[in-house]
This record gives structure tokens, sequence and C-alpha cells, in this order.
């Protein structure tokens, strides 16, 4: 909770109502302004040639300190992430795009039941790389490393939650003691919404997962070239926390 | 515990239903306590909904606190079935003055007049044996032509916009409607040619959204964050922005918000007294009232009469015939996606009524002789595509995760289009709600329990509508089509209803076509509780008519009805 909702008035904390004035100028305008074009960000920087797998989890470390996840559970997260949405050269992946950041911030708010799902299934990634002589999981090559990613996913249960997805099957024998059915569906789509979800939640850095599906971004005005097949409509990079909204824990 | 004054009516809930009934009411001149258990998020408090996939409805609910979200359903399939988690992840609604019209997707459908006598027209058109084993169905205690002008009052007060006259199967209507479509923008087009190849009559979707500016509102400006989503500039019609503000302005509506209704009272004789409530700081509180108008989503209505027992009513308050809970239903949805290779169909955008829809598969519009099921399914085709459902909707040759995926992603997410068939499913005598013995929210108090299952008619008919739509879609010109969503159960839904049902017979239902309590009648039950079918179409402007009809009933007859 937070003082936008947790009080008898949600929208106090706001002061002026933070969209009226691009109400007014959207309305004066004939609705064909594209809205927040001032607030660009810069251009999304590609990852250049950036190799997926172990290198990127060793080297993408950056200042990020671990509000949920130990450093340890958070540089396996990262190795996971790396295979999940690999860094290529059609842009940033999920942990360029600091997906890990949205995870982990969220495992201790709205996700919070989840946390000991991670501590156990990480800890499980490193016993199964440990098994195969690997100092961790974010030691072993990709390859292996997609293997046991599979036979994690191959776990049959009840997901937590559903989510759809191609399971990829488990080419691997390889077993992975202590993991949980269910936690695979889950993580995806804790990766999906850290990748593709509002950059204000931590991931989605320099909106590389609006970037890769082809989203401009919030834009409050739609006009009809736009919404007419084939125009291209280009990147407006804007979060709504530039129109004041704020991440919902 | 304090006594407050006591108050010609007061109405627990004040979503579509509730401020419906407060407009009218006030209207006529009555005062109006309105306790409502989420917020005020009113343009008076500067409050501005987010645009955020992720605080929205499918990931974290926002707007479901401060109640949805601690009293979700538990469910299973039957009676000797343990609860279970439910095949579907719970869709749910919102709190809030204005309640899950603040961010519905504002489908705004009239029901046809067949979908009123919907027993009577299938045993003369098929015979008795055509209803099938187990069902229920009954027809409505009320007809369209009594509703018809009160779906016209809702239609101009709330602003909804639609092409009267473009849909070949609809019941015949007074006027058109105040606004005209919302606009039609590619896939839509697209959409619209595919249906007609196929010998279809697709139309423009009628829409609680105001494509033109209204009443002091602005247009839609379709920037896409529509269905479950409060809207940014207010052209969304909930009647937090159409009905309320006017109820207010008359002075005789008191909206007490953040304000849980614990128990409906009633006195010696039997009537509804008034409510007991937890005031915004907690505090209990007793609210006398003449009239007492029940108007929450299908599940907090059920559980608050389960709830209220007393000497007079030792099973739930209008229990006294068994009835409340029964005939529980909700809707169901087939969906199939297709492939537009190299299109770009620009829909990551959008409002939740622009879709192209179709009704030739509906109720009894075509005929189902030999098909071994009854009724059918609106089938529509539309926008509002976000990126984090994006990313699932891929087709079962592509993998889940990885560079593979990643790539299909990228040359292929724009060209993902849906249609999506509603599904109307029949009333079963198996399935029902009750308080689940266990689990309880918060507060200590019990949540309810669902017991629902389909039925093999549930199972064929959508099967059917998948085959149409896969159909549908190649006509459009996808080039790979893949199931969005199998016909399969949806327990606990947005779209649910019954457990109040309305009826003529006090042995087979709850409330009088008046919505009135058959043994409270100064009680009055409003919303999706007390619907006979579910028929093909979205409910909430049927949910309007209905509280407008049972709400000038009571202004009309207030001394007689109240006690």
């Amino acid at each position: 909770m937070n003082e936008h909702t947790s009080g008898h008035d949600p929208g106090a904390g706001h002061g002026l109502s933070r969209r009226r004035f691009l109400r007014d100028t959207a309305v004066a305008t004939g609705g064909a302004l594209v809205l927040g074009v001032g607030e660009r960000t810069p251009a999304l920087v590609a990852a250049q040639g950036t190799q997926a797998g172990a290198t990127t989890a060793a080297t993408a470390a950056g200042s990020y300190s671990p509000v949920a996840l130990t450093e340890d559970e958070l540089a396996t997260l990262k190795a996971v992430l790396a295979r999940l949405i690999p860094a290529d050269e059609l842009g940033p992946g999920a942990v360029e795009a600091e997906v890990y950041v949205y995870i982990d911030r969220a495992l201790i708010g709205a996700y919070k039941d989840s946390l000991p799902l991670y501590h156990q299934n990480l800890a499980a990634l490193n016993k199964a790389a440990a098994a195969q002589g690997a100092t961790s999981f974010a030691t072993l090559s990709a390859d292996k490393q997609d293997a046991l990613l599979k036979k994690l996913e191959s776990l049959t249960g009840t997901a937590p939650t559903a989510v759809q997805g191609n399971s990829q099957g488990a080419s691997a024998a390889t077993n992975i003691t202590g993991a949980t059915a269910g936690f695979f569906p889950l993580l995806l789509e804790h990766t999906r919404e850290g990748m593709f979800g509002d950059p204000m939640y931590g991931g989605n850095k320099s909106f590389a997962g609006w970037d890769l599906v082809g989203y401009s971004g919030i834009k409050l005005v739609w006009t009809a070239e736009e919404q007419a097949i084939g125009t291209v409509v280009p990147p407006a990079h804007l979060s709504d926390a530039k129109l004041g909204g704020y991440p919902v824990s | 515990m304090s006594q407050l004054p006591k108050t010609d009516v007061v109405i627990i809930g004040l979503g579509a239903a509730g401020g419906i009934a407060s407009y009218v009411l006030t209207q006529a001149g009555l005062n109006v306590v309105g306790i409502e258990a989420g917020p005020y998020r009113s343009a008076a408090y500067n409050y501005d909904h987010q645009l955020d996939e992720i605080g929205g409805e499918s990931y974290r609910n926002q707007m479901g606190e401060p109640k949805v979200n601690h009293e979700v359903p538990t469910w299973r399939p039957n009676a000797k079935a343990p609860v279970q988690p439910p095949p579907v992840p719970p869709l749910l609604m919102m709190n809030g003055v204005g309640g899950t019209s603040v961010h519905y997707t504002t489908q705004s459908w009239r029901f046809r007049r067949d979908d009123f006598k919907i027993r009577t027209e299938t045993i003369a058109k098929y015979g008795e044996k055509a209803l099938p084993a187990g069902t229920a169905i009954v027809d409505w205690p009320v007809t369209y032509d009594e509703l018809e002008p009160y779906y016209d009052k809702v239609e101009y007060l709330i602003g909804v916009s639609g092409q009267g006259g473009s849909n070949p199967f609809e019941s015949p209507r007074k006027r058109g409607y105040p606004l005209p479509p919302l606009r039609e923008m590619g896939f839509r087009t697209l959409a619209d040619q595919g249906m007609k190849q196929l010998g279809y009559h697709p139309f423009p979707q009628p829409s609680a959204i105001i494509s033109q500016d209204y009443d002091g509102r602005p247009a839609c400006t379709y920037c896409g964050f529509c269905s479950g989503y409060g809207c940014w500039n207010n052209a969304k019609s909930s009647t937090l922005v159409s009905a309320i503000p006017k109820a207010v302005a008359t002075g005789k509506l008191d909206i007490r918000p953040n304000s849980r209704v614990m128990q409906i009272l009633t006195d010696n004789g039997g009537n509804a007294s008034g409510v007991k409530y937890l005031d915004d700081s907690g505090q209990p509180q007793i609210q006398p009232a003449a009239v007492v108008i029940l108007s929450g989503y299908v599940y907090p209505n059920n559980r608050l009469l389960l709830l209220s027992k007393s000497a007079k009513f030792p099973n739930g308050l209008a229990n006294n015939h068994g009835q409340v809970g029964k005939y529980y239903l909700s809707h169901s949805y087939v969906g199939v996606n297709g492939l537009f290779s190299g299109k770009r169909l620009n829909i990551f955008n959008g409002a939740g009524g622009q879709n192209a829809v179709m009704d030739d598969l509906n109720g009894d519009n075509f005929d189902h002789k030999g098909l071994g099921f009854i009724r059918g399914a609106t089938i529509q085709a539309g926008n509002g595509t976000l990126p984090i459902a994006s990313s699932s909707s891929i087709p079962p040759n592509v993998p889940g995760w990885g560079s593979a995926y990643k790539r299909w992603l990228h040359e292929n997410a724009q060209s993902v289009g849906s249609v999506l068939a509603q599904q109307e499913t029949l009333p079963y005598e198996t399935n029902y709600i009750d308080l689940d013995p266990t689990k309880k929210d918060p507060l200590g108090v019990p949540v309810v329990r669902l017991t629902y299952d389909f039925g093999v008619n549930e199972k064929r008919a959508g099967a059917y509508m998948a085959n149409k739509m896969t159909e549908i879609l190649k006509a459009m010109g996808a080039v790979q089509t893949w199931p969005s969503f199998p016909p399969i159960p949806i327990p606990i839904n947005t779209h649910a209803y019954g457990g109040t049902r309305m009826g003529d017979d006090p042995s087979m239902s709850v409330v009088n076509k008046y919505s009135l309590a058959h043994e409270v009648p100064n009680l009055a039950i409003l919303g999706g509780s007390t619907f006979c079918s579910t028929t093909g179409y979205n409910p909430t402007e049927t949910i309007e008519a209905l509280a407008w009809y049972a709400a000038d009933n009571i202004a009309q007859n207030f001394n007689k009805i109240a006690v």
C-alpha cells in the first residue's frame, strides 16, 4: 500500500489532476497531438552483439542491490533471464532490460507470497548445476542451462498462475531435486510482465520490451490513421510515471 | 455502535445498478444513503486512473482493493469434489463508487425478445426434449417490451454509442442511439469483410463510451487502456461520471465510501429495517431505512443474504424457500487467434467498443437442428491488445522462451488478431453458491464457495464456435490460427449471474419482476444475481435497465413498499 491507495481519498496524493492539462491540450488540437513527445527518453541503446548466457550474467552486474533475493540468488536469476529472453542482434534481452529488478521488487510487494518458491527453485537450479560439476547455474554453458530450464519447465502440476505459452519439453534427462512444479510458468509470466510492462516497475529498461513488440509506449490520443492497418507508429517511449502514475504494489 | 437517523432508502453498493437506482430515486425526491465498500474516485478529488498494464485488472487488480481481492470465492466442480484451484485464474471485479462500470469494457447491449422467453421459444421450436438434462431453464418474468423504455432511458442518460438498425437480429427500438458508433479502425474493417464473405451480418459494437462530446464530457481518444482500466478523460460512461453526479446534485444522495455492510437487519415482522456497517474508520454503525436495496456484485449479494440470519430467516435473509444461491451462472469465452503475417494491424490501442460484432450465431438466430446444443454466442473481433498480453499470444509451434521466441515476437507481435465468442451457458440444478465452510476474509467472515461446471451443451456449443471463428479468421486472411481460449468453465468470473433469480413463483425464485424479494417486500436486489439466463450478451445495460425499472416501481409505490 502507498499514499495513493491506503487513504480514504485515493486521489489526495496527486494534487492537481495530472492529466487535465493534457486532456485540454488534446482537445484543443483536435486530437492529433502525440502527447509526451517532449519527454521522450533517448533512443534505445541496442546491445552490441552481447553474448547470452554465462558471460552476460557475469558481466551485466550493475549497481542494483536486491531487496528480496540474496546476491547469489540474484546472480542465478539473471542467468536464467538471459536464457528466457536473450540479448541478440534484435536488441537487449531480459537482463539488459533489468527484468530482475522488476521481479526482485515484486517479491517484497505484490508477489511476496512467491518468494519462498524463488528461494527453493533457484537453489534447486544451483544444486543441479553442482551435480554437473559447475560452481553454479550461472557458470554452466548456455546449452546446459537451457537443458536444465527445459527440465524445470517439464515438471507438471497446477500452476499458481496460468500462463499461455508453449512448453519446449524436456530433452535432457537431468534431474532437478527440490524444484517445484508450476514454478516455471510463474517465472515466465513474471519475466514477461517485467519485460513488457511499464518501466516504472523496474523492468523494460529504455523501453526495450516495447520496442521488441513494436509498441509505441503510452499515447493518450490515437488518430484514425494510426489505427489503420499498416501505419507505422513511431515510438513515443512514454511511461505512465511521466503522467503521474506510480507502481502498484 | 450508533444508530443514525432513518433514511428513505439505503443502497448497498453504488455500482452500475446502485448508481442508476440512486439517480432515479433522488430525482423522485427520496432521500438516499449509498454505502460503498470502495473509494470515491471522483473528479472532485482530482482522481486520475493509471494507464498501466501491470497495475490493471489482469495482473494486480489495483482497483480490487480494499475488498474484492480479499474475498475471492472458492470453487469446486461438483458437491462431491474438494475445493480446488479453478481452471482459469479468477476474473475479478473492483471496488469504488461507480463499481465495475468504472473499468468495464463497455459493450452495451440490449437483450432480445427471445432471450426473455428462452424456455417457451426453445420448446416451441425444438420440443421439450431439447432442454438438456439437469437444466433449470425458465422464462424471465419481465419482457423485452416492458424493458424497452428503460433501455432507452439508460442509453440516453449515460451515453451509449451505436448504430440502431445495423444488427438485423435486434428487437425493435423506439429510437436510435444518442451517439454514433465509435471509430471504425482497420482491424474492424478486416473482420467485417471476413464475416460478410461467409454470409454473416457484422455491425459496429454498441458501447458505453461516448464517440463525441456528450453531456459535458469529452469524446474517447482511443488510448488503449480500456477494458480493465478507469478512463483517463471520463469518456467511458460509468455511473461514476454519468448517473451519480446528477444524483449528488439533487442534494439527496449521501455517499459513504470505504464503508462495508456486514448485515441487513430485519424487524419483528420480517421486513428489512436497515443495515449494520463498518464506517470509513472501521466503527460499526446502524443505518435504518424504509427500503433496503442490495446492489452488489453476484458474490457479495448472495453472501450478504446468507450471512444475514435472524429468527425469521434462519437460513439467511429471503431464503426460507431455499432459493438463495441457486442456479449460479457464468459466461464462457472461446477465442481463436490468427496470424496476419507482414501486416501491422495496429490494435495496441483503442476502445473496448470498437469491435466488429455479429449476432448470427447467438441465441436462436440460427437453426440448431442436428447440432446437439441450444443457444449460442456473440462473436467479436477487436483491439486493445497491450504488450504483456501480446507476449503470450504465440502459436503452438513457437517456443515460449529463448531466441526463437524473441524473434517470433519481434516479427509477429503486431500481426496477431483474435476473434472471441461470448457464449451463453445454461442454468443447472447442480450449479450453486453457498458459504465456504473454512475460508474467511480478513474480517473473519466466510467467503462464498462456488459449485460449478459445464454440461454437454456448453462443450458442444464451444467447439462449434471455435470452428466458426477459425473460418472467419481464414476469410480475413489469417495464414495460421490457434486457440487463444479453449471452451472450459470460468468459475470465478466478472460475468457471473444468479443466486437470487427473478420469477413469479417464490418456490423457484428470490425476487419478482420488480426485483423485490418475495419474502421481504421492502428489500430490492439488483444486479446480475437476479438474471435467469446469461444470454450471449454483456450484462451491464440490462442490469441498468432493470435497476431503473425497479427504482421506478419503488418511487411510484413508495408509501406501499416502505416500512
